[in-house]
């Protein structure tokens, strides 16, 4: 019940991008590949999908690349998994195929639903700029350290 | 992310089991009929749990599967660690992580982790059979 490499990748790209473009504007794939470790081609395969989910948008030009296409605030943890993942939830039982699918002679644990309103819950309320600045303030806080 | 067909058929039919084995044993058909898990599937699903210990068979003409332990000493958790590995959305962090990653693992993926596990270490087999029982047998008002 992993959830997916691009879903990690997805958050992780898009939380750098809500923190550089604060500071410098629309923001490169190969800025992000730089910073994450993440490969350039597959940041280049993510992105077109975030594109098209209208999570992020493309600035062309000189200075052009990346800027998320709402404000960090507006954009959930949740938001990003729904585009990734498909779907949040961990038993979702309005799924179609069995063992989802739910019949009434079948017992479905009152749990199942608890979990994955808990996860809902839980993702639809982390934004990208909580996330974001969390890792500005660390960031900042490593760099004075090293700065003494 | 979501959970692997084994352990929701495997949850199915243990509670199944555990409603029908008070007073007599359990075929595993039987089961696997009522719950409409695949016999093939369910059978090794019993087989897992057999081996760790949550349920017993018993052979003969009046044999089966019966619970080895009281459902109201079974958590969920224990059951899913069988049938699923673990209950965790993420591998557990290593200790090279970005500061990028520190910051994601502690906001989402710990507080995510935590939570399913502190649901499921509190949840016993019982308990989910209470609650289905519940609301299966509330009555219906007519007026």
């Amino acid at each position: 019940m992993r959830i997916s490499t691009k879903g990690r990748y997805a958050l992780e790209a898009i939380v750098l991008l809500a923190a550089r473009s604060k500071e410098t504007g629309a923001v490169s794939i190969r800025k992000i590949a730089n910073e994450t470790g993440i490969s350039y081609g597959y940041l280049e395969q993510l992105f077109t999908l975030l594109r098209k989910c209208g999570l992020i948008m493309s600035k062309k030009g000189s200075k052009g690349g990346y800027l998320l296409s709402r404000d960090a605030s507006s954009i959930t943890v949740g938001e990003v998994y729904l585009h990734t993942e498909g779907s949040i939830a961990l038993v979702g039982c309005d799924d179609e195929k069995p063992p989802y699918n739910t019949e009434k002679s079948f017992i479905i644990p009152d749990l199942w639903n608890e979990i994955d309103d808990t996860i809902a819950y839980l993702v639809n309320n982390i934004t990208i700029e909580s996330l974001a600045s969390c890792f500005l303030k660390r960031e900042s806080e490593q760099n004075y350290n090293y700065n003494i | 992310m979501k959970l692997s067909a084994k352990s929701i058929y495997g949850i199915r039919g243990l509670l199944d089991m555990a409603m029908h084995s008070k007073s007599s044993h359990v075929k595993l058909s039987d089961v696997a009929k009522r719950q409409k898990i695949p016999l093939r599937y369910f059978e090794q699903v019993a087989t897992d749990l057999r081996k760790s210990g949550y349920i017993y068979s018993k052979k003969g003409a009046h044999g089966g599967y019966g619970l080895a332990i009281p459902a109201t000493q079974i958590y969920i958790s224990e059951i899913l660690n069988v049938l699923e590995g673990d209950m965790r959305l993420t591998d557990r962090p290593s200790n090279r992580q970005t500061l990028l990653q520190q910051c994601i693992e502690e906001m989402v993926y710990e507080v995510l982790n935590e939570k399913i596990a502190d649901l499921l270490n509190s949840t016993t087999l019982q308990k989910m059979l209470d609650n289905y029982i519940e609301k299966e047998c509330e009555p219906m008002y007519y007026i």
